[in-house]
């Protein structure tokens, strides 16, 4: 299957970035990765990817940081963001109940079948 | 003639001998002389009888003079045994690291040992119970006394103090019918608290560091078995599977560890919303078909109700209450069916997990949701994830007000699981 829809991930396991990434080329995305916040703000300077998969926990600058930083940029304002946690109890971190700017959430720790199934279902999301 | 008589007939007759006398006198001497003969017998036989008892009389008084030293001996033994035995018990309570307050039916304190004295700062043993008192205001203490003098012991598990940790149990002292008095244990547990925040603390360190490892082995497992390379080597294909699944389980049971650990230390924070109940099972189930379908089992879902009301729950907390509990009956059944009902009657929702499998003996049922299971119970679940499942469950649904409990089990017949949910929990539109 080929697809030409491109994925930020954002993640500061660059192990775990790399499978990822081998994962949803597979499935025929176009993946990037960055491994913290400050690294995918100055990326989206130039890339317009139709998803970012962003991690919540991550130094330099976490998830939620980078977040209100997107939405704060008019360039970058509109991009669709999934959030990205290891964390049972995720509403913690981020809450897409609570903010409406984020398409939903991905928790890690699942099989890359189920990780590819989600992308696609949240890509395929308004 | 008797001399007595001699003398007598002397003394009225003088020289005249007792042969000259004739007629009645003759017969009256003869029969006066019988009287004395006889009365000398008599005196005789009395003489001996009161020598004889006299000397019985002796006897018994040897007798009773020794039996009254064994009785000495045996009282003097039974009191340096009771001493003895006081002596231990002064040693006992003296190097008890419990503190010990012993309290009279009428609720007065009758002893206090030395460690309850020193932990509460007690002076006067009267004073004893209002001390206590205001060392744990959050106790009801004399409230507990009360109801431990019922027959209700009463147990708190953990109060703090400052700097310190302590529990308290207030034990009513029975005889065989009736209550005497109440006993009130004081431990300090400060340190065995501590060790066990460390150990805490180690795992959730110990399993934080182990996830992110794990999922790399997991990750790249999966990539591998993407890999036509490995696809077409039968070794390489069933190796790097077995990597997967080893490392799944590891995951699974890093997972229970964190999960546990946040639960027994409060900082899980339930987040309900309305929860198609019926929908969760169904997803479940979807999610967990690949591996009933790896064992040949049939999985059935039957709604025995037309309705099953949205309830105000932790969707993600029951959905893995679910995914324990339909797991457990797909590892412990070979063949058969999975039977998952769901029916909504007398105000609760209740689901039952029904499973063809190995069962349990009574023995391992007992164990079954404990912490840490032991003896076959321990080695079974081992064998099959962290053996932490069950607990975890109970602990969830004990957070939910639901009830998660085994309903029946037999060896070689199969289990049946519960939970059941309140309705009070339903969503009203």
């Amino acid at each position: 299957m080929t697809n030409s829809e491109h994925i930020l991930i954002v993640d500061d396991e660059p192990e775990l970035l790399f499978i990822y990434k081998k994962k949803l080329e597979l499935a025929g995305f176009i993946v990037s990765t960055a491994k913290d916040g400050v690294i995918a703000l100055g990326m989206l300077k130039t890339e317009q990817p139709d998803l970012v998969l962003l991690d919540v926990k991550m130094p330099v600058m976490d998830g939620a940081t980078t977040l209100k930083n997107i939405r704060s940029n008019p360039l970058t304002k509109d991009v669709k963001v999934v959030m990205f946690s290891a964390f049972k109890d995720l509403h913690m971190y981020a809450d897409p109940e609570k903010d409406n700017t984020v398409l939903g959430v991905i928790k890690k720790g699942e099989d890359l079948n189920t990780l590819v199934e989600q992308v696609k279902n949240f890509m395929s999301s308004k | 003639m008797h001399r007595t008589l001699e003398r007598q007939f002397k003394n009225a007759f003088g020289d005249m001998k007792p042969e000259e006398v004739s007629g009645n006198l003759a017969n009256l001497l003869k029969l006066i002389n019988n009287t004395y003969v006889h009365s000398d017998e008599e005196q005789v036989l009395t003489s001996r009888s009161l020598e004889l008892s006299s000397k019985e009389f002796s006897d018994l008084n040897k007798k009773l003079d020794s039996e009254k030293k064994l009785v000495e001996q045996k009282v003097e033994e039974r009191t340096r045994e009771l001493k003895y035995e006081q002596e231990k018990l002064n040693i006992i309570i003296k190097n008890m690291r419990s503190g010990a307050i012993l309290v009279n039916l009428a609720g007065t304190v009758t002893f206090v040992n030395s460690v309850a004295c020193t932990e509460l700062s007690i002076t006067h043993t009267e004073d004893s119970l209002n001390i206590l008192s205001n060392f744990f205001p959050s106790v009801h203490v004399f409230e507990f006394i009360k109801k431990a003098l019922e027959g209700e012991p009463m147990n708190v598990p953990e109060v703090g103090n400052g700097s310190k940790i302590f529990s308290l149990s207030f034990n009513p002292l029975k005889d065989e019918s009736q209550i005497l008095g109440v006993l009130i244990w004081i431990s300090d547990i400060t340190e065995r608290k501590l060790l066990e925040h460390d150990q805490n603390q180690f795992i959730a360190i110990a399993s934080h560091e182990m996830r992110t490892p794990l999922a790399i082995i997991r990750g790249n497992a999966e990539l591998m078995l993407d890999d036509e390379v490995v696809k077409d080597n039968e070794y390489l294909f069933k190796g790097v599977k077995s990597i997967l699944s080893g490392s799944v389980r590891l995951l699974n049971i890093v997972n229970d560890f964190i999960d546990l650990q946040k639960m027994e230390s409060g900082s899980v924070v339930l987040k309900p919303v309305s929860v198609d109940i019926l929908q969760v099972l169904k997803e479940t189930i979807a999610d967990l078909m690949n591996i009933t379908k790896e064992k040949n089992l049939h999985m059935n879902l039957v709604v025995l109700s037309d309705f099953i009301p949205s309830v105000y729950i932790d969707k993600e907390r029951v959905r893995q209450i679910f995914i324990n509990l339909i797991s457990n009956a797909i590892h412990y059944t070979d063949q058969g069916d999975i039977t998952v009902s769901v029916e909504n009657s007398d105000g609760v929702i209740k689901i039952l997990f029904i499973d063809t499998g190995v069962g349990m003996d009574i023995e391992e049922q007992k164990h079954l949701f404990a912490k840490f299971s032991t003896g076959k119970g321990f080695i079974k679940s081992r064998e099959y994830g962290s053996g932490m499942g069950l607990y975890i469950c109970k602990l969830l649904s004990t957070m939910m007000d639901c009830e998660v409990k085994l309903d029946k089990s037999n060896i070689g017949v199969g289990s049946q699981f519960s939970l059941t949910i309140p309705l009070d929990k339903k969503v009203t539109i």
